[in-house]
C-alpha cells in the first residue's frame, strides 16, 4: 500500500530559490518492512473477525447441555468457591 | 487526590464484588445469573485476566528495544488466544467440563485420562511455576508505581502486595465477573487514551511511524540483529529467536494451555456467550497488547526528540533524575532502584561515582527509549507515562495497571490454590471425606504460600536482572512456554481426540515438562547463567552453545510433548470407550 505524503522541500539556491513541493512515496504507513507492516494489519484483521464471527454467530450454541451434570457441576463450583 | 481516586476504585470493587455474590446463593441463582450474563461481562472477565501489568509494563517495555515486530504477538493474543482458544477449544471445553464434573484445569485433565497422577503432577506444575508469572505481573505494578510516586521499588511493592492481598482475601476471586469487567472497562478506556495522544504527540499516525523508521540503530544493539524499530531483526540473530522463539511463540501459543483462562470457558452458561464474547474479546485484546506494543516502541522517537526538553546525561544515558549533574551522587530512596540498574549493591546515603571519572556533559538531544529509563525495559513505559502524559492520564494509567493486575492475579492465586489443594492434597489422602474438609484449608494455606513466593521473586529478580534483559517480558514467556509443552499435546489431544490414550497423555505432559526444564536450566543462557546451576555441574554457564542458547525451551518442548503423546498412544492400552463417549455428548 503506498501513502503520498507531500514534502516542503527547502529553497534550491543555484535554481533560483523556487520553493519546490515534491511528493514523496511513503510505503505501507511508514512502516520499514513487509513483515511488521504485516503483522500491523492482521492485528486489525484478527480483530474484525473476531467482530464478525461474533455478530453472525450472536444467537447460535444457546444452551447446547442442559441436563443433570450441568447442575451437579454448578453446585459443586458454588461450594468451592464458597470454601475459599 | 491520588489516595482518595485508589480507596474509591477499590470501594467500587468492593461494592461490585458483594453484588456479585448475592446474586449467586444457590444452584438455579447461579446458572439464572450465568443465562443473563452479558458477552460484553465474559469477554472482559476473560480478557481482564489474559492481560496484565506484564502485558502492558513488561512488553510494552521490550517492545522499546525489539520494536514493532512484537505485533506478531498481538496477532497471536487475538486470533490464537481469543479465536481459537474460543471456537476451538472454549466449547468443548465447556461441555467436557460438566460431563467431568472438573472445576480446574488439572481436575479436566486428571479426569478425562483417569489418570489422579495427572492431576496431581499439573497441580504441581501450576503450585511450583506459576508464582514466577504471579512475580513478574507484580513487578510490572509496583514499578509503576515506584516513578509515578518517586518511591522506591520496595516500598511500592510492599503496598502493591497490601491490595492485592486485601483483595484476594475479601474474595475477589472468579466467578464475581463483575468486577473484572468494570476492571476491563478502565484498561479499555486508558490504553485507548494512550494510543490516541501517543500518536497526536508524534505528529499523526504516519508521521510517528515514519520518525520511528528513520531513527538510526545504535551499534550495540545493531550487532545483535536488530535493524530498526518498524522492522524484523535480521533472521537467526539473537534479536531474531529471542522475538520470534520466545516472546511471539511462547506466549502467543502458550496461551492457549493457561490454567486459570481454561477454567473460565467452565464459567459460562452455553457456547453462544462464548461466541458473543469473541467478539469484544478480539476488539479488547487488540487495544491492551496492541497498543502497549504501538506506545512502546514510538517511545523511542518521543524521547528522541525529547519533546518536553528533559535534560538527559551524555555518559550515564539516563534521565536528569539520576544523574542530577554531579560527578558523585548521594544515594536517595528516590532514585535508589534507578542507580541501582547500573551499580547493583548501592545503599541509601552511598556516594556513586557515576561517570567512573569522566566529566559530566548534560545534553537535550534525546536518546533511545531503553537509554533514556537508565538500561531497565520494566522503565520504559513508566517514565514514558510520567514525561510524556499530563498528570491526570498517569493517575487513569495507574488504576488501569492496578486493574489489569488485580484481575490477574486474583485468578493466578486462585489457580494455585486450588492447585495445591484440590488437585493435589485430595489426590493423595485416601479418606476422601476429611481430604475434602481439610483440602479447604490447604488451599488457602497454598494462596498464602504462593502469594509470599510471588512477592520474594517480585522483589529478588529486578536486582539479580539488573540491565535490559526483559525479566518481565521473560518470566511471563518462561511461564507460558512451560504450559505450552507440559499441557498443550494433552489437551488438544483431550479435546479432540479419542485415541490419545492415558499412557500418551502422560508421557507427553512430563516429557514436554522435562524437556521445557532441562532446556532452562542448563541450555537457554538467559536462565541457566542466572541460576548457575549448569556452571556448578559442568564448568559452564549453558551447554551447546550460543546458537542453542537462544532458541527458547518451547520451542524444542512441544515438539518433543507431541511426538511423545502421538508414539505412546499407539502403543498403549486403548482408552475405556464408555468413558470416551461419556467425554465426547454432546459435542
Amino acid at each position: 500500500m503506498l501513502i503520498f505524503n507531500i514534502v516542503d522541500m527547502p529553497p534550491l539556491r543555484r535554481c533560483g530559490g523556487l520553493n519546490k513541493i515534491v511528493y514523496q512515496e511513503v510505503p505501507m504507513f511508514g512502516l520499514g518492512d513487509g513483515w511488521v507492516f504485516s503483522a500491523y494489519m492482521l492485528c486489525i484483521a484478527s480483530s474484525i473477525l473476531c467482530v464478525v464471527y461474533g455478530i453472525l454467530k450472536w444467537n447460535s450454541d444457546g444452551d447446547t447441555v442442559k441436563d443433570l451434570e450441568q447442575e451437579h457441576w454448578v453446585e459443586d463450583e458454588i461450594k468451592i468457591e464458597k470454601q475459599l | 487526590m491520588t489516595i482518595s481516586l485508589v480507596v474509591l476504585y477499590l470501594l467500587i470493587i468492593a461494592f461490585l464484588g458483594y453484588l456479585g455474590y448475592r446474586k449467586t446463593h444457590g444452584a438455579s441463582d447461579y446458572l439464572v445469573a450465568g443465562r443473563d450474563i452479558h458477552p460484553y461481562i465474559m469477554a472482559l472477565s476473560y480478557g481482564a485476566t489474559f492481560i496484565s501489568t506484564s502485558a502492558i509494563v513488561g512488553f510494552g517495555g521490550a517492545a522499546s528495544v525489539f520494536g514493532m515486530g512484537i505485533l506478531w504477538l498481538t496477532v497471536l493474543n487475538i486470533f490464537v488466544g481469543i479465536f481459537i482458544a474460543f471456537v476451538f477449544f472454549g466449547k468443548r471445553t465447556r461441555i467436557m467440563g460438566y460431563h467431568l464434573q472438573a472445576h480446574t484445569f488439572p481436575e479436566f485433565l486428571g479426569r478425562r485420562f483417569q489418570s489422579p497422577f495427572m492431576q496431581k503432577f499439573a497441580g504441581m506444575i501450576i503450585f511450583l511455576f506459576m508464582p514466577l508469572y504471579a512475580g513478574v505481573v507484580l513487578i510490572g505494578a509496583a514499578k509503576f508505581i515506584q516513578h509515578q510516586f518517586n518511591i522506591d521499588y520496595t516500598t511500592a511493592l510492599f503496598f502493591f502486595t497490601l491490595i492485592i492481598a486485601v483483595y484476594v482475601i475479601m474474595g475477589g476471586l472468579k466467578g464475581v465477573m463483575y468486577t473484572d469487567a468494570f476492571q476491563g472497562t478502565i484498561m479499555f478506556v486508558g490504553m485507548l487514551v494512550l494510543l490516541i495522544y501517543t500518536y497526536y504527540t508524534l505528529g499523526g499516525f504516519i508521521d510517528a511511524h515514519s520518525a520511528l523508521t528513520a531513527m538510526p540503530v545504535p551499534p550495540p544493539l545493531a550487532a545483535k540483529g536488530h535493524t530498526g524499530w518498524t522492522s524484523m531483526p535480521s533472521f537467526g540473530s539473537e534479536f531474531w529467536w529471542v522475538l520470534v522463539s520466545t516472546i511471539v511463540m511462547g506466549v502467543g501459543i502458550g496461551v492457549l494451555a493457561q490454567p486459570q483462562l481454561v477454567v473460565r470457558f467452565m464459567t459460562v452458561k452455553s457456547n453462544r456467550e462464548l461466541n458473543r464474547a469473541i467478539l469484544v474479546g478480539g476488539v479488547f485484546i487488540l487495544l491492551m497488547t496492541g497498543v502497549a506494543f504501538i506506545s512502546g516502541s514510538l517511545s523511542n522517537v518521543f524521547f528522541s526528540k525529547n519533546v518536553n526538553n528533559i535534560e538527559f546525561c551524555q555518559i550515564t544515558g539516563a534521565i536528569m533524575e539520576v544523574c542530577p549533574g554531579k560527578k558523585i551522587v548521594t544515594v536517595s530512596a528516590e532514585n535508589l532502584a534507578r542507580i541501582r540498574a547500573q551499580h547493583p549493591g548501592a545503599q541509601i546515603n552511598d556516594e556513586i561515582d557515576l561517570h567512573q571519572g569522566r566529566p559530566h556533559v548534560p545534553t537535550r538531544n534525546g536518546s533511545i527509549s531503553i537509554v533514556a529509563a537508565g538500561g531497565n525495559v520494566a522503565t520504559v513505559i513508566p517514565q514514558y507515562i510520567k514525561q510524556s502524559m499530563p498528570k491526570w492520564f498517569g493517575l487513569l494509567f495507574m488504576l488501569t495497571l492496578l486493574a489489569a493486575a488485580m484481575s490477574t492475579l486474583s485468578s493466578q492465586f486462585h489457580a494455585m490454590g486450588t492447585a495445591v489443594g484440590r488437585d493435589f492434597y485430595e489426590q493423595i489422602v485416601k479418606d476422601k471425606t476429611e481430604a475434602e474438609e481439610r483440602s479447604v484449608f490447604i488451599s488457602k494455606i497454598g494462596i498464602g504460600v504462593t502469594i509470599l513466593v510471588s512477592v520474594l521473586l517480585a522483589y529478588i529478580l529486578p536486582k539479580v536482572y539488573i540491565r535490559g534483559e526483559a525479566i518481565i517480558a521473560r518470566g511471563t514467556a518462561i511461564f507460558f512456554g512451560l504450559c505450552a509443552g507440559s499441557f498443550l499435546p494433552a489437551y488438544l489431544g483431550a479435546l479432540y481426540f479419542k485415541k490419545i490414550t492415558k499412557a500418551g497423555a502422560l508421557a507427553g505432559m512430563i516429557g514436554g515438562f522435562s524437556v521445557a526444564s532441562f532446556w532452562l536450566l542448563f541450555v537457554h543462557a538467559a536462565e541457566s547463567s542466572v541460576i548457575g546451576l549448569s556452571m556448578a555441574l559442568f564448568g559452564r554457564p549453558a551447554l551447546f552453545g550460543k546458537t542453542l542458547g537462544i532458541v527458547d525451551p518451547m520451542f524444542i518442548a512441544l515438539p518433543v510433548s507431541i511426538i511423545l503423546t502421538v508414539a505412546v498412544s499407539l502403543f498403549s492400552q486403548k482408552p475405556d470407550a464408555e468413558h470416551v463417549d461419556k467425554c465426547f455428548k454432546n459435542i
